[in-house]
């Protein structure tokens, strides 16, 4: 661990009295609640209503897709344009919560934007938006 | 440390969603296809018997998983804001996921089947205990109107506020009517926010 290449190391951490990176700290949000990543594969996709991700949550890619593993390296090709986590997983044929995993662990890497609904909190402005839309189509 | 970003600058749109919900077979899929900008495209959602809390056992039986198939379509504003509109799983046994999918819609439009005007029951219940603005819209099979718009108000017992229309689901010009008054629904309610 102490072979890690200075320039990739910030300053601050290079001092004796870096800590040492957690491996395990992704699999935690770092609140007391350690289900950040759910038993999706064992529980067969009911995550309850502390999943933050929707159908309709849209993900953009950030890093390149060609540095991931299988799965979620084809998540970020086809999100280098931003698309629906529904879309995701019509596309990849993945099960919906399939993609909630592997976006969340995109998302907290960096290499993943995702933004859900405002909901209810929209804003009259955007229905008025919304409306003139469908009018036109 | 992290690499060179390669789409920095781009910025998820803002998704929002409209839910098409009503009993099986009842047209949602043809509504949502009627005015979509893609082909509908269908997600699956996996579930498991331990965690849906349905009591129809018949589904489940020497099964661990199942999956339910929802259908969407998706219309553009630009590309800041994008529309979803998600058309529930019809049958009741799969209501228990409309959690995850109905939770921030701006609204919902209830199709209703007047030769089996009680496959609505469901959607009604959720939309009106969740308190999400709705329509209902009595989708016309063959262009036959068993049931006026006054006599589906009355045996529903809908709110006088919730508008009751005809449509044809395979007619676009009468599926963005619906489209829109369901909007209208979300717009009454997003206005009476801000000045209350």
């Amino acid at each position: 661990m102490s072979e890690i290449d200075p320039p990739l190391v910030p300053r601050f951490l290079q001092s004796g009295a870096a800590p040492k990176p957690e491996v395990a700290a992704p699999l935690t949000d770092g609140d007391d609640d350690t289900r950040t990543v759910r038993p999706f594969v064992v529980t067969g996709g009911r995550t309850g209503a502390a999943s933050p991700f929707k159908p309709e949550t849209q993900l953009v890619a950030i890093a390149d897709g060609t540095q991931h593993a299988f799965e979620a390296g084809q998540l970020l090709q086809l999100a280098v344009t931003p698309l629906s986590t529904a879309e995701a997983s019509a596309m990849l044929k993945l099960p919906l919560q399939a993609i909630y995993v592997l976006a969340e662990d995109l998302v907290r890497s960096g290499a993943m934007q995702a933004r859900t609904t405002q909901g209810s909190a929209a804003d009259p402005a955007t229905i008025r938006r919304l409306m003139d839309a469908v009018s036109s189509l | 440390m992290q690499s060179v970003p390669s789409n920095a600058g781009m910025r998820a749109p803002e998704p929002v969603k409209v839910i098409i919900s009503g009993g099986f077979g009842v047209g949602k899929t043809t509504f949502v296809s009627a005015v979509s900008e893609i082909e509908p495209l269908t997600t699956e959602a996996a579930m498991t018997e331990v965690a849906t809390g349905v009591d129809d056992r018949s589904w489940v039986e020497n099964k661990t998983t199942t999956t339910v198939a929802m259908d969407f379509g998706r219309i553009s504003v630009g590309d800041q804001l994008v529309l979803y509109l998600f058309g529930t799983p019809g049958q009741d046994r799969f209501s228990f996921m409309w959690e995850d999918l109905v939770i921030g819609a701006l609204s919902a439009v209830v199709l209703v089947d007047t030769r089996r005007i009680e496959d609505c029951f469901p959607a009604l219940d959720w939309f009106e205990t969740r308190d999400i603005p709705f329509v209902v819209a009595i989708n016309e099979f063959d262009g036959k109107l068993l049931h006026t718009p006054a006599e589906v108000r009355k045996a529903l017992d809908i709110a006088p506020a919730i508008p009751v229309l005809n449509i044809d689901a395979r007619d676009k010009e009468r599926v963005k009517v619906a489209l829109l008054a369901s909007l209208e629904q979300a717009l009454q309610r997003a206005e009476a926010a801000m000045v209350g």
